[in-house]
């Protein structure tokens, strides 16, 4: 039996996995000061899926439910885990490649790291959650280096507009940002496997979005601050930033944003992957965690490589994440109630 | 059994120092500052390497040619027979044909190379900047001209400019200009407005100085007033826009310290208020050369709304106030 986690290294974890997609993220102060009521809005979508799996989690609470549907939800759920790896791989590639090393092959990348991941994911949950504490204290230490270097070219202070619409677009944009919230659905699938007091549980969601938050508004504050306008012609604003910054004796700190990046990647790809293999043991309990990890490993590094990959995490981020995390609950009730009627 | 396979596996990692060929330190070309002309439909640079200097006169310093950047840099390597590095490259020079021709497109070069930081100085020369770092032979090579913009920077006579300020499509921005003084060395002579990618104004140093006020980034101006007296000043600056009366309120804070002169402390009031009448004049002087031209360096024309900037008023207060004697730290 796997040992389970601490709701706080499950918050670290995800937390992580937020700011994986932040550091990369060219949002500006405004875009990011969204977080606030985007989180709030994942918060209030986790309620009704965190009460309903609380004891036993979200598949075995889908599983005694929803009867027949576990099975396609489960194999839905797989395919969502192994293309959100696989986009993550893809991303993590196109910034290596874009960023450190423009001659080198993408290919290169996604496998190498599709092994390490497969391997971490393969060790299990808790190896992962050890880690994820110094991957915090580690982005903690970061962003006050980031905050000393670029103290000295501080002087673009960031106004904040909403939009020229006005909030009604402010809102909007919140609403997409949770939309595109992938960590939720990574909070669902491995909830169970974190343990299960009342009252930790909801403290891990509060210390998770509330430290996304955080990381989201520095991030924006921070390039914004740095950069100026020139934030608006980079593609990644922060590593960017994190060039410009000189923190005596280290010089450029872009080395420091690559680790921290690559700490957050490796972490978020590997929660992918045990998250896909999770959910496979669930329908295959016999398979060892070892060939699920390898199964995923390879099927993520797969579709890294092919085109339609972004396209189909593209549509998922737009909506279907937060849609799968305030529908999918609802469904075994309906499935309870015509099982009840009948 | 399993610490041993363990300690295999780290022990080939060592075999395994990264993804691209790896290049020792003495086949690479560090560079350090480079500086740009544009002759002829032609680019030219001069790059100063990092200790590698094979004369004991100073730094090694080697130029190229291209018909585009990216060549000259390759002409560059292949002449040098090293693999050029930018990662610790600290200082642009733009030749003045080049300023005057636009940059727009050296700045899209340099803003893409990922190696250069977005932090490395700029700055325009009067001249060529080729023959700024590698002067003729019956002249010295300049001193470190980082150190002298560096300096300069700190009393007023320079702006401060990397290469993260001169975005084209955003607002007007100024650069230092040096010059090749008379002798081995190298002076910032003013400064330039870039506007579009392009130079539009020439500030003497006066203008230059009262750019750098307003910037708020003295460290340590000397102001040689007529009592004699010099001091050294430090700054605070605040301004207000008000675009309904198309105005434009600055004010300014400045403390001193006296360096020489009378240490009669009866005779500051009168110090502070001549310090006063030669920053305001400083002030007045960049203000007529820019903001009353209607470039627009510190991007205040988005904040007027329909007022325009040349016909704007600008109210100047200016304080002084001598806090200390003895020399400033």
């Amino acid at each position: 039996m796997e040992r389970k986690i601490s709701s706080v290294q499950l918050a670290l974890l995800l937390f992580l996995c937020s700011l994986a997609s932040l550091l990369i993220s060219n949002g500006s102060f405004s875009i990011m000061a969204a977080f606030l009521p985007a989180m709030v809005l994942v918060g209030a979508a986790l309620v009704p899926a965190f009460l309903l799996g609380r004891k036993q989690g979200f598949l075995p609470a889908l599983s005694s439910w929803g009867k027949g549907a576990v099975i396609p939800a489960a194999f839905l759920l797989v395919m969502v885990c192994l293309f959100m790896a696989a986009q993550e791989l893809r991303v993590y590639g196109f910034f290596l490649t874009s960023t450190v090393y423009p001659k080198a092959q993408m290919g290169i990348f996604l496998i190498g790291t599709g092994i390490v991941c497969a391997y971490a994911a393969g060790m299990g949950l808790e190896p992962l959650a050890r880690l994820g504490l110094w991957a915090s204290v580690f982005a903690a230490v970061v962003f006050i280096a980031f905050i000393l270097g670029l103290a000295p070219s501080m002087k673009n202070m960031p106004v904040f507009h909403a939009s020229p619409e006005g909030m009604s677009v402010f809102f909007q944009r919140a609403f997409r940002v949770a939309c595109a919230s992938e960590e939720a659905l990574l909070f669902l699938i491995l909830a169970p496997r974190a343990r299960s007091r009342r009252q930790k549980g909801g403290k891990g969601i509060s210390l998770w979005l509330s430290l996304a938050v955080i990381a989201a508004i520095l991030t924006g504050l921070l390039s914004e601050i740095a950069l100026g306008a020139y934030r608006e012609t980079r593609r990644f604003p922060l590593h960017t930033a994190a060039a410009a910054a000189h923190f005596s004796p280290q010089g450029r700190m872009d080395l420091l944003f690559l680790f921290l990046y690559t700490g957050a990647v490796f972490i978020k790809i590997s929660l992918w992957l045990y998250g896909g293999c999770f959910v496979l043991r669930y329908l295959f309990p016999r398979m060892r965690r070892g060939i699920l990890a390898i199964v995923c490993g390879t099927g993520a590094v797969i579709l890294g490589f092919l085109p339609f990959t972004q396209t189909i995490t593209n549509l998922l981020l737009s909506g279907w994440m937060l849609a799968f995390v305030f529908i999918g609950p609802l469904v075994p009730l309906l499935f309870f109630r015509k099982g009840a009627s009948q | 059994m399993k610490k041993i396979l363990c300690l295999l596996l780290c022990l080939i990692l060592l075999l395994f120092t990264g993804c691209l060929d790896s290049v020792p330190l003495g086949k690479r070309a560090v560079v350090r500052t480079v500086g740009l002309d544009y002759e002829n439909g032609e680019y030219t640079a001069a790059l100063q390497l990092y200790g590698q200097s094979d004369s004991p006169g100073g730094p090694e310093i080697i130029t190229a040619k291209g018909d585009t950047l990216a060549g000259l840099f390759s002409n560059a390597a292949i002449q040098q027979g090293k693999q050029l590095f930018l990662g610790n490259l600290r200082l642009i020079l733009f030749g003045a044909s080049l300023s005057a021709e636009g940059i727009e497109d050296v700045l899209g070069f340099l803003n893409e190379y990922h190696q250069i930081s977005p932090a490395t100085q700029t700055a325009v020369v009067l001249g060529k900047a080729g023959e700024l770092m590698k002067p003729e032979e019956d002249k010295s090579l300049p001193g470190e001209l980082l150190d002298t913009l560096s300096n300069a920077q700190q009393g007023g006579r320079a702006p401060l400019c990397r290469l993260m300020d001169l975005i084209p499509e955003q607002a007007d921005h100024a650069a230092p200009v040096l010059a090749l003084a008379e002798g081995p060395a190298a002076i910032a002579a003013g400064s330039v407005i870039f506007s579009e990618g392009k130079v539009e104004s020439y500030l003497d140093p006066e203008a230059t100085r009262g750019l750098c006020w307003l910037q708020g980034e003295i460290g340590g101006a000397v102001l040689e007033t007529k009592s004699p007296v010099s001091a050294a000043v430090t700054r605070k600056v605040s301004h207000k826009i008000s675009p309904e009366a198309a105005a434009c309120f600055i004010q300014l804070y400045v403390s001193s310290s006296l360096w020489e002169g009378p240490q009669d402390t009866g005779l500051y009031p009168a110090i502070a208020r001549e310090q006063e009448r030669m920053i305001q004049q400083e002030i007045e002087a960049f203000l007529d050369r820019t903001l009353r031209q209607g470039l627009d360096p510190f991007d205040w024309g988005s904040r007027m709304g329909q007022a325009n900037l040349a016909e704007a008023q600008y109210q100047l207060s200016v304080q002084c106030q001598i806090e200390e004697q003895g020399a400033a730290s």
